[in-house]
C-alpha cells in the first residue's frame, strides 16, 4: 500500500507571482473550487496585505471549497499577521528568512531580531487561533545548525510543521533529502517542501523530499511561478505517483489545466507555460 | 575531470537543419566548453568535413560499419564486445534490469541510458552498483527524461563520482537538459566558474527556429522570463542584493534583471521605473496612488503592464493630481 502524501497548491499565490500573472478574484475563487473537487489538501489562496483584493473573495473560496484547507501568507511582520489572522484561514503560512544572505543582506537584521520576531507573530497566530506552518524562506542556503534550532524554536512556540523553501531554487535531491530528514528526526516536527525549478529540479527535489519524510508537497499548475517557477503538479504526480498515494487522479490535472490554460489566455499570456 | 557530452546532434534527424545551423551550434558548444558531441549518422554526412576541436562520437545502428566513417573519436553501438574505440550502449528502462549488466563486466566503454523513474527508488545503490560492475572503466550515463527528473539524475551520478553523463539542449531527444546540468554543476560544484555562458541566449534562438517550437519563459537557464521580477518583496530584496532571490548572476546567461510592473509590484518598483524613464515622483500620495492604479488595471486585464501603459498610467495620475491642487 502506497503512502500518504499531501499536496499544496500554490498556485493562487506563489503562481501568481509569475510577473504579469494577476488574477481577479473571481479567477481565484474558480480555480480553487476546481482545486478542491480534484482533491488538493491544501489551496494557498494569497497574500492578504495585497490592498487591492477584499476579504470577499477569501470567505467565497471557503465557501466554495468542500474538504481542502485554506491558507493564506504573511511576511514576518506582527502587523502583516494581524491582518492576515482576520480572514480566518485555515492556515498562515509565515514567511521567516533563515538564509545569512537574507537575514543579514535582505532584511538587515540578525539571528535574535529573527527569533524575537517569530515569537512575536506566533502570539498573535495562536492568540487569534490560527494554525501556522513556519516557512522557512531560503533554508537551502542557510546554516543547518540554526535552520534545526528555528524548527525546535518553531515547535516549542506551539508549531508543529514546517515548511522548506528552496527559495533560489538550488537544492540537489540528496541535499533535499538530507535537509528533510535531520528536521523530521532531529526537530521532531512535520515537513513541508516547497521548491524551485531554477535548476530544473523541483520535480526531483520533491520527490526525495516526500521519500524523506515531507508529508506535504506545494505545487502550482504548470509550474507556474517566480523566475523558473515552482513544482509543476501534474508532472510530480506523473513522476511520483507509483510510490505516493496523494488522493488526487492526475487526468483530473490535465483537465484543470486547460481551464488554467484558458484563463492565462484571457490575460493574453503566453500559452508556451504549458512546456 | 568530468565530462558533459552533447547529444543534441543525434537527435535531430527528423528536423530540416543546414550544414551552417550545425556549424553554428558546435561553435555555441565549443564556447561554452562542451568538446564532447554525440551525432547522428545524418549529421555526420551532413558535415562532410567535422568541424575541428571537438570529438565525435557516432551513434550507429547494428548495420552500419564502422569503416564507413572517419575521423570519429568513439563509436556508440549496441553491442557487447570490446571493440576499439567502441562504446557498447545499454538501455535500461527497470532499476532491476541493472544486473543483467554484470556479464557485461570486462567492458572497457559502456553507455547506460534510461532509468528514468530512478528517482523514485534508491538511486545510490543502483548507481554504485553499476560504477562497481564497471570498476575503473569508462561510463556515460544517458538518464531519459520520462519522469522530468533526468538533469537531477545526471547530476546525482556526477555527484557520487560518475565522470561523464550525456545529456542534450533543451533534453531534446528525452535526455536530461545540457543547460540544467551545466548550470547546476555550475551553481552547486563550481564547474567551469569563469565560463561565458551568454551564447546559450543564441542556442535558444537556434533551438525555436530549428524545431519551430516556442521555448517556455519560464525554462531553466534559457527561458526569456526568467529574470523578470514583479513582487515588491523580491524587487526590494534585489535591489539590496541581487544575490537574495537570483541563485546566480543574469549576465552569466546574456540576461538582466528585469523589472516588470504587475499586480504584486511594491513602491520599489514605481520608484525604480519612474527614475529609469526620467519622471520625478517623491511624493508618497503620489506613488500610492500609482500604485494601486496599477493592481486594479492589472486585475482587469489579467496581465502586467507594458513600459509604454506603464508610463501612460503614471502621466494620468499625475496630471488628475496637478488638476486637484490646481483647483
Amino acid at each position: 500500500m502506497r503512502e500518504r502524501r499531501w499536496i499544496v497548491d500554490t498556485t493562487l499565490r506563489d503562481g501568481e507571482q509569475s510577473p504579469g500573472i494577476a488574477f481577479t478574484e473571481q479567477d481565484k475563487v474558480e480555480l480553487a473550487i476546481m482545486l478542491d473537487r480534484i482533491g488538493v489538501y491544501e489551496i494557498e489562496a494569497g497574500i492578504p496585505e495585497m490592498k487591492v483584493e477584499s476579504l470577499y473573495y477569501i470567505e467565497k473560496i471557503k465557501e466554495g471549497c468542500k474538504n481542502a484547507r485554506i491558507s493564506l501568507w504573511s511576511r514576518m511582520n506582527v502587523e502583516d499577521v494581524k491582518n492576515a489572522v482576520l480572514y480566518k484561514p485555515d492556515l498562515l503560512h509565515i514567511g521567516v528568512p533563515v538564509s545569512y544572505i537574507q537575514i543579514y543582506s535582505k532584511l538587515k537584521k540578525n539571528k535574535l531580531w529573527v527569533q524575537k520576531t517569530l515569537e512575536d507573530c506566533m502570539k498573535v497566530a495562536n492568540e487569534a487561533k490560527v494554525e501556522v506552518t513556519v516557512g522557512f524562506e531560503d533554508a537551502s542556503r542557510s546554516d543547518e545548525g540554526f535552520l534545526l534550532s528555528m524548527a525546535r524554536l518553531t515547535r516549542n512556540l506551539g508549531g508543529n510543521m514546517v515548511r522548506v523553501a528552496d527559495t533560489v531554487g538550488v537544492l540537489t535531491p540528496p541535499r533535499a533529502g538530507s535537509m528533510v530528514k535531520k528536521l523530521v528526526q532531529e526537530a521532531g516536527i512535520e515537513v513541508e517542501i516547497h521548491a524551485h525549478n531554477d535548476l530544473g529540479m523541483a520535480i526531483a527535489n520533491s520527490i526525495e523530499s516526500a521519500k524523506s519524510g515531507a508529508k506535504y508537497i506545494d505545487c502550482t499548475l504548470f509550474g507556474v511561478g517566480e523566475r523558473s517557477g515552482n513544482c509543476d503538479i501534474y508532472k510530480f504526480l506523473n513522476a511520483s505517483d507509483r510510490l505516493f498515494d496523494y488522493g488526487i487522479d492526475k487526468k483530473n490535472v490535465k483537465e484543470l489545466e486547460k481551464v488554467f490554460s484558458k484563463m492565462l489566455d484571457r490575460g493574453n499570456h503566453d500559452d508556451s507555460y504549458t512546456f | 575531470m568530468i565530462k558533459i557530452i552533447d547529444a543534441t546532434l543525434a537527435n535531430i534527424d527528423q528536423y530540416e537543419i543546414s550544414r551552417e545551423q550545425l556549424l553554428f551550434f558546435c561553435e555555441g558548444m565549443k564556447q561554452i566548453g562542451i568538446l564532447d558531441m554525440e551525432i547522428s549518422t545524418k549529421v555526420y554526412h551532413m558535415f562532410g568535413t567535422l568541424p575541428e576541436g571537438i570529438r565525435f562520437y557516432l551513434r550507429l545502428d547494428p548495420f552500419q560499419k564502422i569503416a564507413d566513417f572517419q575521423g570519429i573519436y568513439k563509436y556508440v553501438i549496441s553491442n557487447i564486445e570490446n571493440l576499439a574505440n567502441c562504446i557498447s550502449s545499454f538501455q535500461i528502462n527497470d532499476s532491476r534490469e541493472v544486473q543483467l549488466l554484470r556479464k557485461h563486466g570486462p567492458l572497457d566503454f559502456v553507455k547506460i541510458v534510461g532509468l528514468d523513474d530512478l528517482l523514485c527508488g534508491n538511486y545510490t545503490f543502483v548507481m554504485k552498483e553499476i560504477m562497481s560492475i564497471f570498476a575503473g572503466k569508462e561510463i556515460l550515463f544517458c538518464p531519459e527524461n520520462t519522469y522530468d527528473c533526468a538533469s537531477a539524475l545526471a547530476i546525482i551520478w556526477l555527484g557520487l563520482g560518475g565522470k561523464a553523463v550525456t545529456t542534450s539542449f533543451m533534453g531534446i531527444g528525452n535526455l536530461s537538459a545540457t543547460e540544467e546540468v551545466y548550470m547546476a554543476m555550475h551553481v552547486t560544484c563550481r564547474y567551469k566558474p569563469n565560463q561565458s555562458l551568454s551564447i546559450l541566449q543564441n542556442l535558444a534562438v537556434w533551438y525555436e527556429k530549428i524545431t519551430k517550437k516556442r521555448i517556455s519563459p519560464i525554462k531553466p537557464v534559457i527561458g526569456q522570463k526568467i529574470f523578470y521580477v514583479e513582487s515588491g518583496i523580491h524587487v526590494d530584496g534585489i535591489i539590496k542584493n541581487p544575490a537574495n532571490y537570483e541563485a546566480y548572476e543574469p549576465q552569466l546567461v546574456g540576461k538582466e534583471t528585469t523589472i516588470v510592473i504587475g499586480k504584486h509590484s511594491g513602491t520599489n518598483s514605481i520608484k525604480l521605473k519612474c527614475n529609469e524613464h526620467g519622471i520625478d515622483v517623491h511624493s508618497q500620495s503620489d506613488i500610492d496612488l500609482i500604485l494601486n492604479k496599477v493592481k486594479q488595471i492589472c486585475m482587469e486585464k489579467r496581465s502586467g503592464l507594458t513600459d509604454d501603459e506603464f508610463l501612460g498610467l503614471v502621466r494620468e495620475v499625475l496630471a488628475d493630481e496637478r488638476k486637484k491642487m490646481d483647483c
